[in-house]
């Protein structure tokens, strides 16, 4: 891959140190970040909303586990354990993973890998920030005017019938659906139209690509999510009929179309987060990426998939057995490209020189528990084995190991990875170390007993449950405290930074990809210099400095060193 | 759309980028070019690019619609076939050729845009923008008639929560109705619509004159945009009127069967009993009215023949609203999308007047136009499913 590199101007290979000031003090002021089309500061104004969003929902879960330390009432009533459940769901869901990875990362990294100034329609990209702000408004509107008790799924006809705040909570849905399909449109037309000279398909970063993938899905997805919640509230507010047996209409339909939307967009959760751990497998083992073009049309491969296997979530309802049997099937495919990925990351460690810095903690996590929750997929895919399995704890914790041991601890992973060049500072490595092995160890903690309790029949969503559950409720919980606590830790090891933090280098981690060949903060429209697109994972050119405490592109080694 | 490669190439004064700095690229930007952008065929195949994919989302955001349009349709075929005499397929069509029309100006306008001509463009969109704004009139027409012929979604009659009581109810919106009544109350209607719109009317006139005084343009310009779009509006709700009065689809057709439709008899007919029973049913059912049975119901007097027509009519009824259900959440949806297409365009009549656009700059004309186009589109397949069907 790395073969055309040496016919490459190597004149800029580094910027001069900062001759412009950085996009964080270009321009100071609320008004500066709050009509800003920088694609850095939306990004961080997204940092900043999904971390909030995520610590609302992790306060309604953990409140939850409280709940759950002993069968019968505890701290909450039944009514208020289910709004809890709900919206911890709907929260997590629709404020934090959707928009996480793409919006906060992918809106600071994506332009600057692709050699670029900016994303392509950059008053869009503000818009879709604003719009999640609008929905996590109404989110906030629907929880203070009567709850939600309906489960992030929104299923029909309870939906259309209880006394909470379906409609607030639905249309805040709607709208950040909306926000969702601004940031994809963006970066799809983004990598087509705006990438640097050189950067061919096959030279832009595999985070990139999986940018693209989970882009795709957002376009073509979501819209049919955004009919689905009008109708739903049409069918609350004035009464379509269409998903009221009452009238002919099909509750079915609704849990179709739900899923028609709801099973890609689980793509939209991790997609992204495989895209970081492609990055950060590659840097941290100072290893050429191992198959780049496997790992990058697996993540499309993923995206076109995640469109023809959403009957899987249907095989309790009154879904035909000749569609469960394909949707059955069909799901088992989904597991060729994710296995890929995952041999691939780790053909890229074999013999590479690892180093166990916080983020490769974090991608090391992301592996293991990603791989649990995988396989525990397959059981879930399963049809005979999926009737007793459905809506009991081994969903949720299957759920909870790919959305949250995969999407959030590769997030974290890339916050950590890319926090010295979002904030211009370094943080204590010892921490973050500490802070990704106690989050590993609480989220096990709080997730395994969960797999057991489902295979034991505990059922989903239950306030309530028999005393010969409680040692596994009760482990689950304590592990809930560990995680929490290691989320505390990962949280207080960024501020420090940002308060003590030492000045980060250009590159400190010796990565290849442009955002690393420009300064720590960039300026306001990315580089001082015309970058050109090289092989990405070309580690092998990156050269320690210890006068600057980073790494430099030394164009000598571009020969020396094989690139695979 | 141009390959990335080819960015080296626009790149006029690449040899002498030894100069640092975002401004000192060396790039000549033309003022209609964004900073980001490096060259205007960039900018161009960026938006022509994200016009497209809007346009899938668009069409996959009606795809909903139309899934649940099929699956109500395959189970319940004779409501489709029964509800659909009620929409008047003159006024569908005379809106289908409007909107037609309009594609055809708008696909001028860009052509004129292209040219540079600057004055063609604008009355292109001045046109396009009549035509949208008279649809709108003729669909308000449709919507006052409908409404007052109580033909509306379900939830109208029953609602979610509360079946069950609803028999006197439905008796009641739809008791005193005969043809003539119905037409004027409908008349009634639109003469407060047009009304409302002659105020309304004031708004642009204002801004209008104001522009026109200030020397504004853009305010004239707008203004005077707003102006063609309730005029249309305004045009649009007579051609309702006049084809109402003077082309009535059901003319040659069962004249009676159509006021029938609100009495049991006619709703019986459509659940499917067969025609010797419509018979009897009729004949023994001739002589009492419907206040009477609603009255005998009420009281609990009724035979059970009578509440078992009465049970079947509330099904029939409850059901063949969803037809309109689906009606009003399609052609609605439609109709939100014109609106927001009026805007879009009234946005480019602002900037064609005020010579925004050049052969080298025309991308927005495009892009509003090929949306525009995409809502025609809907419209064609909107028309044959709800209007035509047999």
């Amino acid at each position: 891959m790395a073969t055309d590199i040496t016919h490459m101007p190597d004149s800029h290979a580094q910027p001069a140190s900062a001759l412009e000031p950085d996009y964080l003090h270009v321009s100071h002021g609320f008004a500066s970040w709050a009509f800003t089309l920088d694609h850095k500061r939306i990004g961080i104004m997204y940092l900043v909303g999904v971390m909030a969003a995520f610590a609302m929902g992790g306060v309604f879960a953990l409140l939850l586990r409280t709940e759950l330390l002993t069968p019968g009432p505890g701290i909450m009533t039944a009514d208020f354990y289910n709004q809890m459940f709900t919206l911890h769901g709907a929260i997590m869901t629709f404020l934090f993973i959707i928009p996480s990875v793409p919006g906060a990362l992918g809106n600071f990294v994506v332009p600057i890998m692709l050699g670029t100034k900016d994303v392509a329609f950059p008053h869009m990209n503000l818009a879709s920030f604003y719009l999640w702000v609008g929905g996590a408004i109404f989110f906030v509107l629907a929880l203070v005017t009567g709850g939600l008790d309906t489960g992030w799924t929104f299923y029909t006809p309870y939906s259309t019938t209880t006394s909470t705040s379906v409609i607030a909570a639905t249309f805040g849905a709607f709208i950040l659906g909306f926000s969702s399909i601004f940031t994809g449109l963006n970066f799809i037309v983004t990598v087509h139209t705006m990438r640097a000279p050189g950067m061919g398909w096959f030279r832009i970063p595999l985070f990139v690509w999986a940018i693209y993938a989970t882009a795709i899905i957002q376009v073509l997805a979501t819209p049919v999510l955004g009919i689905t919640l009008l109708m739903l509230i049409a069918e609350r507010a004035l009464g379509l009929g269409i998903f009221d047996p009452k009238m002919g209409g099909d509750p079915v339909l609704f849990q179709h179309f739900f899923w028609f939307y709801s099973h890609p967009a689980v793509y939209i959760m991790i997609l992204p987060a495989m895209g970081i751990v492609s990055e950060l497998i590659s840097t941290y083992s100072r290893r050429h990426i191992f198959g780049y073009r496997f790992i990058a049309f697996s993540s499309v491969g993923l995206a076109l998939l995640g469109f023809l296997v959403w009957g899987h979530h249907m095989f309790v309802s009154s879904q035909s057995s000749v569609s469960s049997v394909i949707f059955s099937a069909l799901t088992f495919s989904v597991a060729i490209p994710s296995a890929v990925k995952v041999f691939n990351w780790l053909a890229t460690m074999y013999r590479g020189s690892i180093s166990l810095a916080t983020p490769m903690c974090y991608a090391l996590s992301f592996l293991f528990l990603f791989t649990i929750g995988g396989l525990t997929g397959l059981f879930l895919g399963t049809l005979v084995v999926d009737v007793p399995l459905h809506d009991t704890y081994f969903v949720v914790a299957h759920f909870h190991y790919v959305m949250m041991g995969g999407t959030l601890i590769a997030f974290l992973g890339g916050i950590f990875h890319w926090w010295p060049k979002m904030t211009g500072k370094m943080y204590n490595e010892f921490w973050g170390q500490v802070s990704s092995v106690v989050v590993f160890l609480g989220f096990n903690l709080t997730f395994f007993p969960q797999f057991i309790l489902g295979t034991r029949g505990m059922p989903r969503r239950y306030y309530n449950y028999v005393p010969e559950f409680q040692n596994l409720h009760v482990m689950s919980t304590i592990g809930a405290y560990v995680l929490g606590i290691g989320l505390v830790i990962a949280l207080g090891v960024l501020i420090h930074s940002l308060l003590r933090g030492k000045k980060a280098p250009d590159n400190p981690w010796g990565a290849a990809t442009l955002e690393w060949q420009t300064t720590s903060p960039p300026p306001l429209y990315n580089f001082s210099y015309d970058p050109v697109g090289r092989d990405p994972y070309a580690l092998h050119e990156m050269e320690y400095d210890a006068s600057i405490d980073g790494y430099r592109r030394n164009p000598d080694l571009a020969n020396l060193a094989p690139s695979h | 759309m141009t390959t990335v490669t080819d960015h080296s190439h626009h790149g006029d004064a690449e040899g002498s980028s030894g100069a640092h700095g975002h401004d000192a690229h060396g790039h000549y930007h033309p003022p209609y070019l964004a900073h980001h952008f490096d060259t205007p065929q960039q900018q161009f195949d960026a938006g022509k690019l994200g016009i497209w994919i809007f346009l899938i989302t668009e069409i996959l955001f009606f795809s909903g619609l139309f899934v649940a349009y099929t699956i109500y349709r395959a189970t319940h075929p004779e409501i489709f076939e029964y509800a659909h005499q009620f929409l008047n397929k003159y006024l569908g069509a005379i809106n289908t050729g409007v909107l037609l029309f309009s594609s055809l100006t708008m696909a001028w306008g860009v052509r004129c845009a292209q040219l540079g001509k600057r004055w063609g463009l604008v009355y292109c969109l001045a046109l396009t923008l009549f035509c949208a704004a008279v649809f709108l009139g003729v669909k308000t027409f449709e919507y006052t008639e409908k409404f007052e012929k109580r033909l509306l979604w379900s939830g109208a009659f029953v609602s979610a929560t509360d079946l069950g009581k609803t028999v006197p109810q439905l008796l009641h919106v739809t008791m005193d109705s005969d043809a003539a009544t119905l037409d004027k109350r409908v008349e009634s209607d639109l003469g407060y619509i047009m009304i409302f719109w002659f105020w309304v009317l004031m708004i642009p006139l204002i801004m209008t004159l104001v522009g026109h005084w200030l020397n504004f343009r853009s305010l004239r310009t707008t203004g005077f945009g707003g102006l063609i779009g309730i005029v249309g509006i305004m045009m649009g709700i007579q051609v309702g009127l006049f084809i109402h009065h003077n082309i009535d689809p059901h003319a040659h057709a069962e004249t009676d069967h159509i006021v029938s439709v609100e009495t049991p008899e006619g709703v019986i007919n459509e659940d499917g009993e067969s025609d010797s029973e419509l018979a009897t049913a009729k004949a023994e059912h001739e002589p009492k009215d419907a206040h009477t049975i609603e009255k005998e119901l009420v009281e609990g007097k009724g035979t059970e023949k009578e509440i078992h027509q009465f049970d079947q009519r509330e099904k029939i009824v409850r059901n063949w609203s969803v037809f309109f259900s689906i009606y009003y959440f399609m052609t609605g949806l439609h109709a939100f999308h014109i609106l927001g297409g009026m805007l879009a365009i009234t946005w480019l009549l602002v900037r064609a007047v005020n010579n925004d656009f050049n052969p080298f700059y025309f991308g927005p004309v495009d892009y509003v136009g090929l949306y525009w186009h995409l809502v025609d589109l809907i419209w064609i397949y909107l028309f044959p499913l709800l209007y035509l069907i047999h």
